[in-house]
Formats: structure tokens, sequence, C-alpha cells
């Protein structure tokens, strides 16, 4: 089948199954890999993306389903005022280990403080659940979407 | 002392500039870190400076999130004497000048500390020695600050770039009698430093094995039989070979070595969806072997049947036990286990590799590439020379990727297609294919004297073995604490064979057997009637350096004063005993020495009437020698270490039925998520010892500190992991 | 006589391929019976029985088909094989238990039972396994009740045309009635564990029911938790593949479509599309309508409950903030008979213990629902259940943690491993 999706604000062709995920059209066709695979599940959040602003796991929405929906991922993210604070919050305090699962935390960050702009430590908690980091780098992933917040205020 | 075979090179770099290369061999000592602490004991260093005064430093050990790769290139540069911001650093392949070329067991700090301190010396020593030649004035009058040698009596200045071509002809000083810094006078080492990664990584750059990508790349995928080893006896494959987008899809008949190439079916097609959608459709027939008793609930009975009858084999004997029980008040016997756990890497293994006219190109995110590079030479007949490994960032580690199977898996899966090829396993396939940490039982028996003095303490262990050996990373050392404590203790063990492999994690021994023990001495300290920090102290006794035991796993002993000042230095700042806590909310506290890092740790847990748990906060405290490193990386590590000990508490743990892995995915292990994540405060005691990694040893503690806060909450003893699957509410 | 007559014209017309052999025609026929789903294990060899299942009487095993002559049907004649699926006898005389779908056997034809035992004796691979005994408490063990049930609730073999309905329609009754033994989950059971109605003719036939702890949803015209707003193209696309846009396949329907469905002609599941399409809906429901106001809430992050909250946790990033999700490949959680369902069993199951994956035509789906038993508690579920139920114009009541709790118990988490049951 053949599809057309807006991917950081770009439109871009593609011909394939229906079926197959977004995750593998973003890394394996149009080749933008910093969108994550993790477990294939919407188990962990490595394969965070936007749609219409909105985090969706890209890994579970079959590419037939994206429709008109505006598709943002990790390498665009930065052009917008918020998500270019939360990427410079997470190199202000040094966020990552071994780094995996960070554009999907970023991600989430994002979509998190453009709808709450000053999140308490429970709507961290909610809209960040769903983001494993294996190297457990949260208690950095919660400070840093304060600074960014803090950042926003400004 | 470094030993006789340092060597020290400086040559005229490519296109001017000095190029430093050293090979040293480090001291014995460190090599009490177990294999790959031995392997970690031949370093190596390559350090260039551009006439533009840019100084590169090439890393060459792995990164897997640990931050090898800021860490050694500063301890260089600080006594290079060089600006941070004039540093750049490049990944080295796996490249026969450094052949230590390895990530594990929290060795990077102990064995590179002095060297690499010594080759950035040597460097500043020559642009010195350059900078007097040029002026004619003797040494001893210059001196260097960042990047230039000044000399004060004239006032006259050069930059490193501009003397650097002529420092590569000054001869090359003795890396054993140059003078280094002293520590007050450091301006990097010390420093908080970025990781200068993280730019790319918040942009999402590609960087991981898994972005990997060469031109005519196809995708692939190996289905391996679920029991580890099974042998495949027939498939479907031609059915598979049809399907849309399948450019190959083949048997594989491998060999006997769980840690090689295995029997499995490959498919190979034009994107890996297609490849993975097709493998789902093989169907194969497997000779899976002897699985007899090879489920989780065969082993927990054989270790209770084991453990009814004498150890098959004596670790320790001090004094008489069973004499020590029968002149104790109190005798307390306690049966506590650990599950197997995954290392569930986030980054799923995948290696890409191409074979081509008798030579393979890799690149692979390893821990341990020169292991590999053998096993692909090995399997595919082909001379180590005609091999290139490129180390890839690995998205996490945890001991899982110092095995090389996905690596000979994408070889032999490139020579049959010809083309290179990107193998990737699924989530499931990373699972239920790993190198497990291996469960283990531990029975124990103690006595305490009238004044809650624990004078008697047996554990009869009882772990897994393979093909007649005790399996990898399931055995228990004599120095076990609290061994050299006691007066009349007993360690002994038994072994259940086992299918499945093990292999280190994070921690290895160390993770599950702090937990057992841990727990235990917990266990004694409210048996006695004794506040645990008191019960602690008073087993550790006066400061004081207790040697190992002979043998090849002899390290520097343990010291009983290091161990007290952390546990001090926890308890003070968690606020140990001064707090009133509401009801259902305890501390718990534990304290472990690993990899020779000294660490105690207070956990803060409530836990609600239906049972669930949230953790409030947790205190780290740590004594990992004289300096920390790079305090802004050390402190994200012990978080992360601290708080990966929680996770493995709550949720993690496999279970085998018919020797396969019953868990696949994140919906039944289940990693530590944010909502469960406390606050974690890290706190170093500065002593006087040489400086130690922290990429392990702040875990261990974390699991039983978890622990003994809940049986403070509800008077519930944990003696099994993972916590998430006991009742803990107030009904049960 | 002349009704007789029209029977048999219609039924000449049911054959489903011209011209096909006799055991190729049998295979057909176990392929709708989908006899292989409670006859085999997974792992084991095809038809060879042992499937353990729950009964109100005890635990039983089915039994081994294939035509090995001491532990299967090999020493069968097409009489008794007729006797045993049609009228629930096995051939040493003792009654089988209903948990084999005899009542709706009744139905078939005597050539497609001439044809099923062509297939199961000359194209079923014999397998030498012993039956096991059933697990059933000795004050219920006797059989001869069995015998009043059947005088009872038996029909006597043979389908019956409807002449005012056309071939389609009485082909799809037969398919669904009979072979397809739809009703055995579908309709509602009585007090002897009988299904109360066995055909078209009563309202309750197909009407939903609770069974094994899921709740098979009606199949009939309700508009909001029946089939009332699917297009009978959308019931066949259900039939063929386990998906479509209104819902996927769970629970026991995952045996149906992994074994039996798909392998249907396109006009036989057209013909019962045709017929369950014409089932009056036994409640005027009002249809499913939209409620905007859930997902301008959830998109904005006011999430003032703990199953909202719950939901844009731990759903929401697949099933979407308007509950539309992804379908055919993810269900939508909006608008679904199944969350609408006044039982709510199987959403709970699902939630609860995941789905395993379809595997239409041996292609196993590309999206299952994870299992979330190990990550939310007995509350949580309840309380992120009750927020779907009552979402986006869901109108359906909250659910108990107690509801959880029990089904928690009662039920096992589904895992990732492809089934396939294999006839050959
Ligand atoms: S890869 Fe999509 S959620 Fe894990
Ligand atoms: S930084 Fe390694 S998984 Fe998050």
């Amino acid at each position: 089948m053949h599809y057309t999706i807006e991917i950081n604000g770009a439109q871009q062709s593609v011909d394939i199954d229906g079926e197959t995920p977004l995750l593998w059209v973003l890394r394996d066709v149009v080749d933008l890999k910093g969108t994550k695979f993790g477990c294939g599940a919407a188990q962990c959040g490595a394969c965070t993306v936007h749609m219409d602003g909105h985090p969706i796991r890209a890994c579970q929405t079959p590419i037939a389903s994206v429709g008109n929906g505006r598709i943002t991922t990790i390498e665009a993210v930065g052009e917008s005022r918020l998500g270019k604070l939360v990427q410079e919050a997470w190199i202000e305090l040094d966020v990552p280990q071994c780094g995996y699962c960070q554009a999907g935390q970023i991600m989430s960050a994002t979509a998190l403080l453009t709808r709450t702009p000053n999140p308490t430590d429970h709507d961290i908690n909610e809209a960040m659940n769903g983001n494993l980091c294996r190297c457990a780098t949260y208690t950095r992933i919660r400070a840093a979407i304060k600074h960014a917040a803090e950042a926003g205020r400004a | 002392m470094l030993a006789r075979r340092n060597f020290l090179k400086a040559s005229l770099a490519a296109g001017g500039g000095l190029l430093l290369t050293a090979t040293i061999k480090a001291p014995a000592k460190a090599a009490s870190l177990g294999k790959a602490g031995r392997d970690a004991a031949t370093l190596n260093a390559y350090v260039r400076i551009a006439p533009d005064g840019l100084v590169t430093i090439t890393a060459k050990n792995p990164e897997i999130g640990q931050g090898v790769k800021i860490m050694l290139p500063m301890l260089i540069a600080e006594e290079l004497d060089v600006s941070w911001d004039r540093v750049q650093i490049d990944q080295a392949d796996l490249d026969s000048r450094y052949p230590a070329q390895t990530a594990g067991g929290s060795t990077a700090t102990p064995v590179n500390w002095l060297p690499m301190r010594r080759v950035g010396a040597a460097g500043r020593h020559m642009m010195i020695a350059a900078a007097a030649a040029e002026w004619g004035v003797p040494v001893s009058e210059c001196e260097t600050l960042t990047g230039l040698v000044l000399h004060n009596p004239s006032g006259r200045s050069l930059g490193y770039g501009a003397l650097a071509t002529k420092a590569a002809a000054q001869p090359v000083p003795d890396l054993n009698t140059l003078k280094l810094k002293d520590p007050k006078n450091f301006r990097i080492i010390g420093q908080p430093t970025r990781n200068i990664e993280v730019p790319r990584i918040v942009t999402g750059q590609p960087m991981f094995g898994i972005d990997v990508s060469v031109p005519g790349m196809l995708y692939a995928v190996f289905q391996k039989c679920d029991v580890h080893g099974g042998k495949l006896v027939s498939s479907n494959v031609d059915v598979i070979r049809a399907l849309p987008g399948v450019r190959a899809a083949f048997e594989v008949k491998g060999g006997n070595d769980l840690r090689g190439l295995l029997d499995g079916v490959a498919v190979v097609a034009d994107s890996w969806w297609q490849a993975n959608r097709a493998r789902q459709q093989l169907d194969i027939v497997w000779d899976e072997g002897d699985i007899t008793g090879q489920s989780t609930a065969d082993f927990a009975a054989t270790a209770s049947r084991l453990a009814s009858g004498k150890p098959a084999m004596a670790l320790r004997r001090d004094g008489d036990v069973n004499a020590g029980l029968a002149k104790a008040k109190t005798v307390v016997e306690a049966a506590y286990s650990y599950p197997f756990l995954s290392h569930i890497n986030l980054e799923p293994q995948n290696c890409t590799a191409h074979v081509q006219d008798g030579k393979v190109e890799i690149w692979a995110p390893t821990q341990n590439p020169a292991p590999g590079s053998k096993l692909v030479s090995n399997t595919l007949g082909i001379p180590e020379s005609a091999i290139k490994v490129h180390m890839v960032r690995a998205g996490g580690g945890f001991g899982r990727r110092l095995s090389n199977d996905y690596m000979v898996e994408a070889a032999w899966i490139s020579k049959v297609v010809g083309a290179p090829v990107k193998l990737l396993w699924t989530r499931e396939d990373d699972m239920r294919h790993d190198f497990y940490r291996p469960a283990g039982f531990h029975f124990f028996k103690a006595g305490l004297d009238g004044n809650g003095k624990l004078i008697a303490f047996a554990d009869h262990f009882v772990t897994f073995s393979q093909n007649g050996e005790v399996a990898a990373s399931a055995e228990m050392t004599a120095a076990e604490f609290p061994a050299r404590l006691v007066e009349h203790l007993d360690y002994g063990m038994s072994m259940i064979p086992l299918r499945a492999p093990t292999g280190p994690l994070r921690a290895p021994r160390s993770n599950g057997l702090g937990f057992a023990f841990q727990s235990f001495l917990d266990e004694l300290a409210h048996k006695a009637g004794v506040d645990p920090l008191q019960f602690a102290l008073g087993l550790l006794g006066e400061p004081r350096l207790l040697p190992d035991p002979p043998g090849p796993r002899a390290g520097p002993g343990f010291h009983t004063g290091r161990m007290r000042g952390v546990i001090e230095l926890a308890a003070e700042k968690s606020g140990w005993g001064k707090k009133s806590l509401p009801k259902g909310t305890g501390m718990g506290l534990a304290y472990y020495y690993s990899h020779l890092g000294y660490f105690a740790e207070v956990v803060q847990a409530t836990v609600n009437a239906a049972g669930e748990i949230t953790v409030d906060k947790i205190w780290v405290a740590g004594d990992i020698g004289s300096q920390i490193i790079n305090p802004l990386n050390a402190e994200n590590q012990a978080q992360g270490a601290a708080l990966d000990g929680i996770g493995t508490a709550l949720g993690h743990g496999l279970h085998l039925q018919g020797g396969k892995i019953v868990q696949g995915n994140f919906d039944t292990v289940l990693p530590l998520r944010m909502r469960q994540s406390p606050p974690v405060e890290v706190h170093f005691r500065v002593t006087d010892f040489p400086p130690t990694g922290l990429g392990e040893p702040a875990l261990p503690p974390a699991l039983p500190a978890l622990a003994n806060a809940i049986f403070a909450a509800t008077g519930k003893r944990i003696r099994s992991l993972p916590i998430k699957d006991l009742d803990l509410s107030a009904s049960a | 006589m002349k009704r007789l007559i029209l029977a048999a014209a219609l039924l000449a017309g049911f054959s489903f391929v011209a011209g096909a052999m006799a055991n190729e025609k049998g295979e057909y026929l176990a392929r709708a019976g989908d006899c292989v789903a409670c006859h085999s294990v997974p792992g084991g060899r095809a038809f060879a029985g042992g499937l353990k299942m729950a009964s109100p009487v005890g635990t039983l095993y089915t039994t081994n088909i294939t035509p090995d002559p001491e532990t299967g049907i090999g020493s069968y004649t097409l009489e008794d094989f007729d006797r045993s699926i049609r009228r629930g006898i096995a051939r040493d005389g003792h009654r089988l238990y209903p948990a084999m779908p005899y009542p709706s056997y009744a139905k078939l034809t005597g050539s497609d039972i001439a044809d099923l035992y062509d297939y199961f004796m000359h194209d079923v691979p014999a397998v030498r396994q012993a039956n096991r005994a059933n697990e059933i408490p000795p004050f219920l063990s006797p059989r001869w009740p069995l015998a009043v049930w059947n005088v009872v609730y038996t029909p006597s073999p043979g389908f019956t045309p409807d002449p005012s309905k056309d071939a389609q329609w009485n082909r799809g009754a037969y398919l669904v009635e009979g072979l397809g033994h739809c009703g055995a989950c579908h309709s509602p059971r009585g007090t002897a564990w009988q299904e109360k109605s066995l055909d078209a003719r009563d309202s309750s036939f197909l009407a939903g029911a609770n069974l094994d702890d899921w709740y098979a949803p009606s199949l009939r015209a309700n508009q909001a938790t029946g089939l009332g707003s699917w297009s009978q193209g959308e019931i066949a696309e259900f039939l063929k593949t386990g998906h479509n846009r209104h819902a996927v396949a769970y629970g026991s329907m995952g045996d149906v479509i992994n074994n039996s469905t798909p392998y249907l002609t396109d006009s036989d599941l057209a013909a019962i599309a045709a017929f369950l399409a014409s089932l009056p809906a036994t409640e005027a429901e009002t249809a499913w309508v939209e409620d905007t106001s859930t997902a301008q809430a959830l998109l904005s992050g006011k999430t003032d409950t703990a199953g909202a909250a719950l939901y844009v946790s731990a759903c929401q990033t697949c099933h979407r903030a308007n509950g539309a999700a992804a379908p055919p490949y993810v269900p939508p959680l909006a608008g679904n008979p199944t969350v609408l369902d006044k039982d709510p069993a199987s959403l709970i199951n699902i939630v609860l213990n995941g789905s395993w994956p379809l595997v239409a035509k041996g292609r196993p789906d590309a999206y299952r629902m994870p299992q979330f038993r190990e990550q939310l508690k007995d509350r949580q579920i309840a309380e992120v259940v009750s927020f779907i139920r009552g979402a986006w114009g869901n109108k359906a009541g909250a659910v108990s943690p107690q509801e959880v709790a029990a089904l928690r118990k009662s039920t096992q988490p589904s895992s990732d491993n492809i089934v396939v049951l294999k006839m050959r």
C-alpha cells in the first residue's frame, strides 16, 4: 500500500504493508534512527513520538492508522521552544547514562510540559511512567523536567 | 608500583604534532576482580596533540553508559594540563594496540587511575622539555598552565600546539619516576564533568549498535530453541522463503557451546519488520534434549531436599558451628532465595556484520570485543587478522554484552547470504536467550548469645552447576560477610544441574548474596532485640583490615573501619533512629562490600493495607577511596545502581518451565518505573585509599535495605524475590 | 412432503466446492466445526485429545478422535460415528458430556457426517494415545442422567431449512447452529447447563453468555452490545482475519480464528454474516454515540480520576485519547461491544491477562495486548476498566476490585507464544 504521511514537517511517501509499525518506517525507511526499539510491545516507551503533539508508541502504531496525523520525532522536537528547553535541560543536568531510552523520555517530557507547564511530581509520575530507563536515571529525568519547566516560565 | 613492561612511545602524528602511545601492564593487585579484571590488567593510551593545540584522546574501552569514555580522558587531560574544552574524544575500534578493551567489574578506575595520569604527565613533561630547548632555559624554570608552557623569569610562553611537533622528538621519560600532580591542584579530576555525548543523544543522532547502517545491508532475525542448546530437527524454511520481502531463510547447525553459534533458523529480509514477521510463521521441530528438573518449581523442591542433607562441598569452617549453636541462647533458622534474572539492556542485542572475500567487518555494541573476534574467527574459519570489530555505543551493558553470541550469529548469517546484515533480536529473544544471573537458595542457621551477640552462623548455599562445574557467577567465596567476624562459622555449598546458561550481571554474585545475607542479619538483629545499626557496628567491631583468605580471588581484604564509616554516614544522613515514622512506614539498613567499594544504604518505605509499596527515599553512602573523579557521573551511577537494586527486588524474576524462560517482555518482568522511583541522596566518604569504581558496588545493599524497610513497616520478612510476587496486604 | 423436497434442494446448493473429494470436504467440515481446538493440546498431535475442560460436573478431558483402533475411534463404523456426533453416545454406549456440542452437531446432514467420517478415518493420522480419565466427583459421576438430559435437550438429527429464507441464510444457519456450534459459547445456558436455545427461532439464541471467565458477546443485532452496528462485510472480515474496525477476537474466539473460520470460503462466511445479521436485537439499545469531552480532557492533562490517570499512563499511547486506537490492528475501546457489555468479564480478563496472538491461516497478527496482571493491582484494574466503560460515550457500569480479584484467581496470563494446532 502507498501512504503519504507527515514526518517532522515534511511529506514522506512510503510503499509498505499497512500493518507495518510507524517505528520501522521511521527507522528503516525514512532513516530517522533516533526513535528506538526496546520492547515492541508498548511497554518501554523507547519508541515514543508525537502525533499532533501527543505522545504515542510508534511500535504500536500501524502505518495505516497514521492518516493525516502530524508525526514529530526526536530529530525535530528541538524545533519547538519547549522541546529545545527539554533537550537543554537534559544536557545541563547530564541526565543520560547509556542514553538509549532518552529520546523517548524527551518526547514524553515535552508532551507533558506542553499540556502541563508546571508539572507536579504526580504529573511527572503519570506522564513518564510508560518510559522505562534501565539505567534508572529517573532522579535526573524528574529534575530535568522541572528545570525545563522553570526555563519555560522565564 | 608498575611492573617493568611499561612502554611509552612518542612519535610524530600524521599531519604534525605529537602522538603518544603507551602500553602499560597494570599492577597485579587489580587482577583480584574476577575474569574481566584480569583481562583489564593491560592498559593502553593513545594521545594526539595537534599543531592547533587540540588534544585528541582515544577512548579505548567500550561505552555502555558507565561514563568511561569521559573518565579515562579526564585522567590524562589532568596531568597533561590542558583545558578540558580543548579535548576531543575518539572511540577506538577493537585494535591489537589496545589489548584490554572490556567493560566489566567496575575495574576501569582502580586499574587506570595511576597509569593514565602518568601518560598525561609524560606528555606534559615532553612539552616542557621542548619549550626549554626552544628557549635555551633549564627545564626547572618552566611550568605549565592549561595548554601553555610558561617561563616565568622571562615572561615567555608557548602553546602546546606550537610545541607538539618538537615535543615528539624529545626523549620519552620513565613513566615510573614521573611526578604526578598533588590532588589539591586538580583542575579536571574532581570537577563535575558533563558527558560530551549528551547533545547527540538528546537530538537522536544515530550512535547505537541498532543504528548502524551500511550500504546494501539486509536485516536478519535468528530463531533459536527456547530450551537453551536444543537441536534443530526440521523446519518449514521453504515456506518462509516465499514470504514478502524475504531474501533468504536457512537452517543453521551450530555447536554445543552456549556462548557460541547455536542451532537455529535465520531469516533475512529487505526490512527487519518483514524478517521478523516471516519468522513468526516458522514451524520448527526441535530436539530439546533432557529437560527433567529444569523448572523453577523443580529447583525449589530440589534445593529443599538438598538442604535437608549435608552440603556437597565445604566453603569455610571456623570454630565449631554446632557447638556454637548449642551454646546459643537463641537459634534462628531461615531460608532465603532469589530468582534467575535477565540483564534486559534496553537496547536488544544486535550486531551488523559484513563477510566478504574472506574478510569480516563487524559493528557491535559489545562490552568485550576481543573474545567476540576470536569466536567469529573460530566459527567462520577466518583468521583474526582479517576481522575488524568496530565498538559501537551500547544501550546498556550490565554484563550481558560480555558474551558475543549475537556477534557470531550476525557474522555467520552475513557469510551465508553474502551481504552485509544487521541482526536484531526481539525483546523476547533477549529475555529468553540471556546468560542469566543464577538463582540461589540459602539455608541459614545462626546463634545469638544472651547479649544478642552473633556467635554462630551457618549457610548451606544451594546453587547451580553446569557440566559438573559451578555455573558462571553462581559461586560464593569463603570471604563472604560475616566470615572472619563470627567465632563459629560454616559455609557449605550444594549444586543443582542447570541447562540454561548463566553469567555476570551488574555486581555479579553480590547482587544475590547481598540480599540473602543482609536480610538475614537484619532478621538476627531484630531477634536479638538490638537496633540493626548497633548490631552492624557491634559485628564489625574495631576498625581493622581483615585479609582475604588466600586463593585466586584474594583481594586487598575487608576493612571494617571503612564499612563502619559508610554505615554511620548513611545512618546520619537518613536520620536513622531519630525520626518517628507513621504506621506502615519503616526504614531498613544494609551494607555490602563489593568491587572494592564500601556501600551502606538506608531505604524508607511505606506499605499500605492493600500491600502496595511506596519507596519513599534512599540514602546511599559510599567509600570508593580518595578521589571521586567525576562527581556528576558518580552521582548518576550511584543513583542508578541503587534504583536498579530497588527495581530488581521489586519486579525482576524469571521462571523456567521445561527448560524455557516463561517471561518475554516488560509486562512480566517489571523494571523500575518513574512512579516507583524515589529520590536518592548520595554521599561519599573520602578516605585515604586508592580510588575505585562504582558502577556496581552501590547496587547490592539496595535490595536488602528495601526488604528490611518493608519488615520495619509491616513486620513481614521478605525471604524471596521478587517482591511483586508476594502478598504484603494487611490481611495476608 | 413438499417441505422435504425444498430442504433437499437447499442443501444441494450448499456443497462448498463442486467436485471436491469426500475427504477434502470432510477436512473443510472439520475446520468449520473446529474439532481440533478441543481435541488437541498445544504441542500435541492433532485430534489426539487430552484438552482439559472445565464443566459444572468437574474437569473433563477431551478424547482421542484419531483413527487409532484402540485409543481412538479407529473401530467406529459410520453409524457409531454418527451416533457420537449427533446423539452424544459413544460406541460402547456411554453418554458423552455435553461439553461435546452434540446438541448443535445434531443439525448436521447425513452426507456431511459421512464426509467427516471419511476424513477422520482416512486422512487423520492415527495416534496411539490413551484418553485421560475425567475428574468428576463420585456423586456426579453416573452418566445415566445424561440420557434424560439428551432426551430433553438434544434435538433430533438433521437440519430443517426455513423455507421463508433464502439459500444463503439457510446455509448460514446450518453452519452457525450446526457445525460452527457458536451457541456453545454465545448462547446463555440454563440450569442444567443446556444452551437455552439451539436455533434462530428463540431470542436467547446467541444472545451472549458468560463461560469460562469470558463473556462471549451477543451476536444479535443489539445496537451497542451486539452486532447491530456491524455490516455483513465486517462480520465476514472478522471471521476471516480476527479483526475488523470494531473489534479484535479474544478468548476462545482466538481458537476459532486460529483453526476454523479463516479457512471457510468467502461464500460460507457471507452466509454466516447474512444469518447473524438477521437475528433481531433482544434489547432496544441506542447505538453508541461519541462523546468528545473524554478525549479533550485526556489530551489537556485533566485526569481527575485514578482510572483516567491510569489510562493515560498504561493505555493511551496505543488506544489513543479518543479510544479509537488503530483498527483493524489495535481495537478501539470507544463503542466496542465488549467494552459496552453489561458483563465486564472479557474486558477485565484481557486487561489482566493480555491476548494470545491470533493466527489466521498460519500468520500471526502484528499487534497484541500485553498483560497487566503483574503491573496493576485489582483496585487499579477496576479503576481503569471502570474508566474505559464510562469514557467517550461508553455507558457501561463500573466494576469492583472484587470482580477483578475473582478473575485474577480463576484465569491464566496469555503469552506471546504462537500456538497453531495443526490438522495434518
Ligand atoms: S518499543 Fe515501543 S514501547 Fe517499547
Ligand atoms: S539511560 Fe540507559 S536506559 Fe535510560
